[in-house]
């Protein structure tokens, strides 16, 4: 989004233009709806959480201060709020995910590279998209988030850091790791019935 | 040369593998092309939406929430002031009777329930609005009176609520 535009439209609504404020919804809604989608396991709570971050995102609009994108700056709250939400359901935040290590099992479980089509390449779009779905909805949070952000809104690092309060190299190698992590637990599943 | 490492394979899938050595090894290699395979699989996953969409009606309910009269929360914090006036007097109506202690113990030795009519000394020995006193006079004002005053600030805040209540449910007029 251009950044004129964001000024111009901030500038606006501050004036007291409230109803401006649908366009804001309007363009960010797609970026708090994959975080939310994401990060929340309970699809009963994902509309007020969404609903939360955008009266959040106005009522302190006037804070914000133009040293970092406007989506980053949402995505922000949007985090926070899911955070918050969260830890107040005792949900645990930071669990860690196991991935082998690349020298112990060198390409994932027991596959084996044969030179040949992969198996996943034998699985049907629809059906590697839903097991794939709910794959990710078991890694632990921030890696869900991670994913979310690098991979459906094309942040950088840096960006992603920002909103997470990582530094960046916990952000690539979390990225690198569930996906690595993904990549395994399809193989193991298809493979298995491929045998 | 030796075979992609993981991290390599996917650089490449995020177009950020720069070593030209290694994007070369890649194209000739079945072994590596079949990993890359498999890693292709999970990021064209990953690039698909979710499937969840938030309901249509979250601008309306957003928009509706930050463009609410101030009158309207005014409105509100009136009616909780109300609620918290109707507490009061009600609390203390129900309490007068028990602040006669001497009267109260008396009773509970003779057995009979506490007298309900307050003695309006009470005011006097405190100076607590005295005015209250001749006010009460004036308007046959007792003790039955105040509990009904409770009541009916009590009840006018409940139905406000539960009309809120019903409204914030309704579709939004557009
Ligand atoms: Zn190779």
């Amino acid at each position: 989004m251009n950044p004129n535009d964001d000024k111009r439209l901030i500038d606006s609504i501050l004036g007291g233009e409230q109803a401006d404020f649908a366009i804001v919804i309007e363009r960010y809604q797609r970026l708090v709806a994959y975080l939310v989608a994401r990060m929340i396991p309970k699809v009963a709570d994902r509309d007020d959480l969404c609903q939360d971050i955008f009266i959040k995102v106005y009522r302190h609009l006037g804070e914000f201060q133009f040293r970092s994108k406007f989506s980053t700056w949402i995505a922000t709250i949007a985090h926070n709020t899911c955070v918050n939400y969260l830890e107040k359901k005792r949900v645990s935040l930071y669990e860690d995910l196991q991935v082998a290590d690349e020298d112990e099992a060198s390409h994932g479980m027991e596959w084996i590279p044969s030179g040949d089509r992969s198996p996943l390449d034998r699985v049907e779009a629809h059906e590697l998209r839903v097991t794939l779905e709910r794959e990710i909805e078991r890694i632990p949070l921030p890696y869900r988030e991670i994913l979310a952000l690098f991979h459906l809104e094309e942040m950088s690092y840096e960006e992603i850091g920002t909103i997470m309060n990582l530094p960046e190299g916990t952000v690539k190698s979390y990225l690198f790791r569930a996906r690595r992590f993904l990549r395994d637990r399809l193989l193991a599943l298809y493979q298995m019935e491929a045998v | 040369m030796k075979h992609l490492r993981d991290d390599d394979l996917q650089l490449y899938l995020d177009r950020r593998l720069r070593d030209r050595e290694k994007i070369d090894h890649l194209r000739h290699c079945p072994l590596c092309q079949e990993r890359l395979d498999a890693y292709e699989a999970v990021f064209t996953g990953l690039r698909q939406a979710p499937q969840w969409t938030p309901a249509p009606d979250l601008q309306d309910r957003v928009l509706q929430k930050i463009t609410q009269n101030p009158a309207e929360s005014m409105y509100q914090k009136l009616m909780q002031v109300l609620v918290i006036i109707g507490l009061f007097i009600g609390a203390l109506s129900i309490s007068l009777p028990y602040l006669h202690t001497a009267q109260y113990v008396d009773s509970i030795k003779q057995m009979q329930a506490p007298k309900l009519t307050p003695d309006f000394s009470i005011w006097e020995r405190l100076n607590f609005l005295p005015s209250l006193k001749a006010l009460a006079g004036a308007f046959d004002f007792n003790y039955s009176m105040l509990v009904i005053a409770a009541a009916v600030l009590l009840v006018v805040a409940l139905a406000d609520h539960l009309i809120g209540l019903a409204r914030s449910r309704t579709a939004p007029q557009r």
